[in-house]
């Protein structure tokens, strides 16, 4: 192991990781605001709204995130032309809506449907039950699988280096090809995803630590 | 008196089935009124049209002698329009079920406050004062910072009473409210229920609990195959010929009958050795 090398590399490696860290997060974060509406359109009393939310999670959740990422980057339909950036974080964000959408539905089945009718006895209007009733309880149920997904995502996001955008793996597979030093480039950035992903980890162990302090199972 | 809750030519059924049919019944204010029938008789179907979570097919209901309106579109559920006016309606329509239905994630003072603070926009202080008095009530003052998960069936059924009580409603409905009870712990709710007769408050109560009926009740429903076969006071209840349908099915909750009857055979085998 050449340290010296290590060192060198090392701020390379942690720019890049920004860009890793940013992308992530941005996909993740409109992944859920969309998610949440894929989920109610899966769960709608429409049989049409609920047979497109299905087909497009079929479709999306079928198709590698490589492919989804080369043929937006090469060849957007309507002749778009992205950015290697948004071609990244577009694809990435499509994919992660997808398994969000399906992990929020879980939880809206999971809830209790006598809660809602207790709600409902009570004189709860219908955005009432979904914001102080379903809400918050999907989250609950669903935060160790939505964790899960999160660092699942994180990790997935360096297939956007195929397509040029400069993210952790990116740098450390170009300092790879000019080195031939696996160690030294690969593994130092295996190391830096480990680091991201046990941020995730650690607010997986939080969350569940505070549910369960309310008496609360969490699953 | 007057009529607190009516419905008139009440029909409902679920696809070819029927459910109920031509169902007529008053209930006067301050009035107690069980619904007794064997399963399957639309008798949970019924209590649940009083406040309109179970939509009724045709036929009308009247809320302190004013028609409550509601539209049905082509797929028997609640317009939007009507779905968007109940709530008001039903905040004076208290109602306890079988299952409790707390809130899980919410605590015992949080299960009571949560709705007078958000619908009625109750000051929180006043809320909590309720709260106080109604959890007095029921016995639970203690348990107040615990979740539902914690209490036992008993405790969180005179929880989910204390919690319709909230927001003072007018009628109070029970859906087989012991019905999911260890029988140890009946007693305390059906104390909690008389209690809130004597305060007069007007009920209606779907139960198997045939001494609940007989010495609580007003006037007894029995209903059988969704059709109202007996109406009247528990002393015509216990009037009626003992072929009658509502006795036979009195008799079959009567499980004495058949030790009984256990207790007879066992005395002839002994005579016949």
């Amino acid at each position: 192991m050449d340290w010296k090398m290590v060192q060198q590399n090392l701020p390379l490696l942690v720019n890049g990781m920004g860009m890793t860290l940013l992308i992530s997060v941005l996909a993740l974060g409109i992944a859920t605001v969309a998610g949440f509406f894929i989920a109610l359109m899966r769960i709608s009393k429409v049989a049409t709204i609920r047979r497109i939310a299905a087909t497009y999670n079929w479709f999306v959740r079928g198709i590698p995130v490589m492919i989804l990422l080369f043929l937006l980057y090469y060849s957007a339909p309507f002749g778009i032309k992205l950015s290697a950036f948004g071609a990244g974080l577009l694809g990435l964000t499509i994919n992660g809506s997808a398994f969000v959408a399906e992990i929020f539905r879980s939880g809206f089945r999971a809830i209790d449907p006598g809660q809602v009718e207790a709600a409902k006895a009570l004189g709860y209007k219908s955005w009432q039950i979904m914001f102080y009733i379903k809400l918050p309880q999907v989250v609950k149920i669903t935060s160790p699988t939505y964790v899960s997904n999160a660092i699942a995502l994180l990790k997935e996001s360096a297939q956007v280096s195929v397509i040029t955008v400069p993210d952790l793996m990116l740098k450390a597979s170009n300092l790879y090809s000019s080195t031939y030093k696996t160690w030294e480039t690969l593994g130092v950035a295996a190391v830096l995803y480990l680091l991201l992903c046990s941020i995730f980890m650690v607010i997986q162990w939080g969350l569940e630590k505070r549910y369960n302090t309310m008496g609360l199972t969490v699953g | 008196m007057t009529t607190k809750i009516k419905l008139i030519g009440l029909h409902k059924s679920f696809g070819d089935k029927e459910i109920l049919s031509d169902i007529n019944l008053s209930i006067a204010t301050g009035e107690l009124v069980t619904i007794i029938g064997p399963s399957g008789s639309g008798k949970s179907t019924l209590i649940r049209c009083l406040n309109l979570l179970e939509v009724p097919s045709s036929g009308q209901l009247a809320f302190n002698n004013e028609l409550v309106d509601f539209q049905v579109n082509s797929k028997g559920r609640l317009t939007h329009r009507s779905e968007a006016s109940l709530p008001k309606f039903r905040t004076k329509i208290g109602m306890v079920f079988q299952h409790f239905n707390l809130f899980a994630n919410r605590t015992v003072l949080q299960n009571l406050t949560d709705a007078p603070k958000r619908i009625l926009k109750q000051p929180a202080k006043i809320a909590y004062q309720d709260a106080q008095h109604f959890l007095e009530l029921v016995g639970l003052l203690d348990f107040q910072n615990q979740y539902p998960s914690q209490l036992s069936g008993g405790q969180q059924q005179r929880v989910a009473i204390a919690r319709a009580l909230m927001m003072h409603p007018e009628v109070l409905l029970f859906d087989e409210p012991t019905s999911a009870l260890d029988p140890e712990m009946v007693n305390e709710v059906l104390t909690v229920m008389l209690r809130l007769k004597a305060a007069g408050i007007t009920m209606v109560v779907v139960t198997h609990e045939m001494a609940f009926t007989q010495q609580a009740s007003d006037r007894v429903v029995f209903i059988e195959h969704g059709r109202i076969q007996f109406l009247g006071s528990p002393t015509q209840l216990a009037n009626q010929a003992d072929d009658s349908r509502v006795k036979e099915f009195i008799n079959k909750l009567d499980h004495r009958i058949v030790l009984h009857a256990l207790e007879q055979k066992g005395s002839n085998h002994e005579m016949a050795q």
